[in-house]
């Protein structure tokens, strides 16, 4: 890791306007996204953890802009990409990619494996027709498929395999950056591990950056180098993996690694209990999103929003009692 | 009247449950036998295919078409055999003394009734009970299950619930009748963690203050290791393994179950960063395409010339440990 990101978002945005519940009245937006900063260094894996809703996918989109931001700037490589035309987003698009989550409705039925790997390149112009079989082999073999599958249909597939097709797809314009979006969730348990394995060796043979999104949370300790924690649109906590594993400042990011079932039934542990649903998106909570399940709750978190701050070296947290709140039992 | 000899409300024998296709039989459950503890819970873990669900399904006599029970026997509460039943009386047994809940609750519950409704129509079904009555047991059920302000919630449609709430309804739902068994497929995957963590603890608080038995159905080892007393690992329709769940994690002697505990990350444990976790080679088999011998022979590592060949017999090890694998039956 050098000192200048690869990747770097200040202050993105994303509202997105819903229709108000009787069809008049005033518009109101769903904040899903609210003033992230983030940088992510060349060669690591960023974990983002959260809730359905809290906006991670959005996220991911958003950096390689196939959802708009509304405001917000994302410097890549020192570029800010959001003030790129729509029509100028051709090179880029080669060095930033995405695997999705469900490897049944990301590929083309229609399409043969072969043909969906090989399309990145054929639309790039990074291969003719004489060489594309070749390259599109020697991907088949880099993410652990058979050439001989190359005429197949993604239906012929078993889900693990499909997914190795995503990615194969994914690695065919060499990018540097991959959003890796929930790409093991699909999977059976014998298979995720071979596809977390899959993605960790490409990162290593092909100095890749990774933005992993899941609500694994086992999974994003045992890939990332650093975690980030979302709720409710707010990035809440960040740092790196181990260290907030092991001391959390933010009260969500405990109870969240707290409710998560560990394999183990010999480990008695205490569990911190959040009361209640998510709240709705649409009308987040005043103050801290957070305040309405916290258990350290005091007046100023319900009127005034915390900051996001740097309490302890490259740990950062959005919460009023950050300094205090791991001694608090 | 429950069972006091053994104290089993369910005893499972040779269970099989076919799917003639136009293609083959698909054994979706084959030969499985397992028994449940009244007021215990067993977990069921496997991935998808391996036959957790059709278990569940044929204990209900629940079984889609064309599949069907072909042999076997279930002994619900040390007297009835469950596959004798006529469709009748299975009637009186379904929701009334073994319930059900599933994954999806909005799949489950009736999208145009109120909840209220569906919860009283339940329990009015199986016992003598006034309408009033009926609504008193239904909102004592929500509040059982913590649902907050239950009397306006009688009202509610589905849809306006959250799907922890929904999952909530479903619970109460299928405790209404007491059962002295809750079949629960995988209660908790559609769920946020949070979420599932005020799931399973209410399961757990219910399972003690009712006394009802729970076959947990998951894939996630971590809800197995902290729901169950006993643990079955199913593979391609096939009991594999069979032990409490202490002994299933410290001790694993089927070469599928130890490869599917140690393909999980710890998140408690500091392994190294990004090291490459344990695999299981090769894919879930399919159901119509099975090999000949061992289901699992052509994924194991320590598979030998009789694994390919012959089905191994399951062969009790310890107390309650029992196992399907050569290398144990000597």
């Amino acid at each position: 890791m050098d000192g200048t990101p690869l990747l770097e978002i200040r202050q993105l945005k994303k509202y997105f306007p819903v229709k108000s519940s009787f069809g008049f009245g005033p518009s109101e937006e769903v904040k899903a996204v609210d003033s992230v900063e983030l940088c992510i260094q060349g060669g690591e894996t960023l974990g983002v953890v959260g809730e359905s809703g809290c906006g991670k996918t959005t996220l991911g989109r958003m950096i390689l802009r196939l959802i708009e931001p509304t405001s917000g700037e994302i410097f890549f490589k020192g570029e800010d990409i959001v003030r790129r035309d729509k029509k100028d987003l051709y090179d880029l698009r080669r060095k930033m990619q995405i695997i999705f989550q469900d490897p049944y409705s990301s590929l083309n039925p229609r399409q043969s494996a072969g043909d969906i790997i090989g399309e990145p390149l054929i639309v790039h112009n990074l291969a003719n027709k004489r060489n594309l079989r070749n390259q599109v082999s020697g991907l088949m073999e880099v993410v652990g498929l058979s050439p001989d599958q190359y005429d197949r249909y993604p239906h012929e597939f078993s889900g693990g395999q499909r997914q190795r097709i995503g990615i194969a797809r994914a690695l065919s314009l060499k990018p540097e950056f991959i959003v890796c979006d929930e790409p093991v969730s699909a999977l059976d348990v014998s298979i995720k591990a071979q596809v977390l394995n899959l993605l960790v060796a490409l990162q290593k043979e092909f100095n890749l950056t990774y933005m992993l999104i899941s609500h694994d949370l086992g999974i994003v300790k045992h890939v990332s180098d650093r975690v980030a924690v979302m709720y409710l649109g707010r990035l809440v906590e960040l740092s790196y993996s181990r260290e907030l594993y092991r001391s959390p400042y933010h009260p969500y990011t405990q109870a969240l690694l707290s409710a998560s079932p560990i394999p183990d039934p010999t480990l008695k542990r205490e569990r911190i209990f959040i009361e209640g649903d998510i709240p709705s998106p649409i009308h987040p909570p005043a103050g801290c999103h957070f305040h309405t399940r916290c258990r350290f709750r005091i007046e100023r978190c319900i009127s005034e929003p915390p900051p996001w701050e740097e309490v302890s070296h490259s740990h950062w947290a959005r919460c009023w009692r950050s300094r205090e709140i791991q001694n608090i039992k | 009247m429950q069972n006091e000899a053994t104290g089993l409300v369910l005893e499972i024998e040779g269970l099989k449950t076919y799917f003639a296709l136009e293609s083959g039989v698909a054994k979706a459950v084959d030969d499985v036998s397992l028994t449940i503890r009244s007021g215990a819970t067993l977990g069921v873990v496997g991935e998808s295919g391996c036959g957790k669900s059709m278990t569940a399904l044929s204990i209900m006599r629940l079984v889609p078409k064309p599949g069907k029970i072909v042999g076997g026997k279930i002994i619900f509460d040390g007297t009835t055999n469950l596959t004798e039943l006529s469709e009748k009386e299975m009637r009186q047994i379904r929701g009334n003394r073994i319930s059900m809940i599933f994954q999806e609750p909005m799949t489950s519950l009736n999208p145009v009734m109120q909840i209220g409704k569906q919860i009283v129509e339940a329990v009015k079904y199986h016992q003598e009970m006034t309408k009033k009555d009926a609504m008193d047991r239904a909102l004592e059920m929500l509040k059982l299950v913590g649902i907050p302000s239950p009397e306006r919630k009688l009202k509610d449609y589905p849809h306006q619930l959250s799907g922890g709430m929904r999952q909530r309804v479903m619970i109460g739902m299928a405790l209404s009748c007491n059962p002295k068994l809750m079949l629960a497929d995988e209660p908790t995957t559609a769920l946020d963690v949070t979420i599932q963590a005020q799931i399973l603890d209410l399961m757990n608080r219910l399972k003690e203050d009712v006394g009802t038995a729970i076959m947990l159905i998951t894939h996630d080892l971590g809800v197995i290791a902290e729901m169950a007393q006993e643990v079955c690992v199913m593979y391609a329709g096939v009991l594999v393994e069979s032990a409490s769940v202490k002994e299933i994690f410290t001790n694993p002697l089927h070469p599928y179950t130890e490869g599917l505990l140690q393909s999980v990350p710890h998140m408690d444990r500091d392994a190294d960063l990004k090291a490459p976790l344990n695999t299981i080679a090769g894919i879930v088999p399919n159901l119509l395409d099975l090999i000949k011998g061992c289901k699992f022979s052509d994924r194991c590592l320590r598979a030998r010339e009789i694994c390919k060949s012959e089905e191994p017999p399951i062969v009790k090890i310890g107390q309650n440990h029992f196992v399907r694998c050569w290398e144990q039956s000597r």
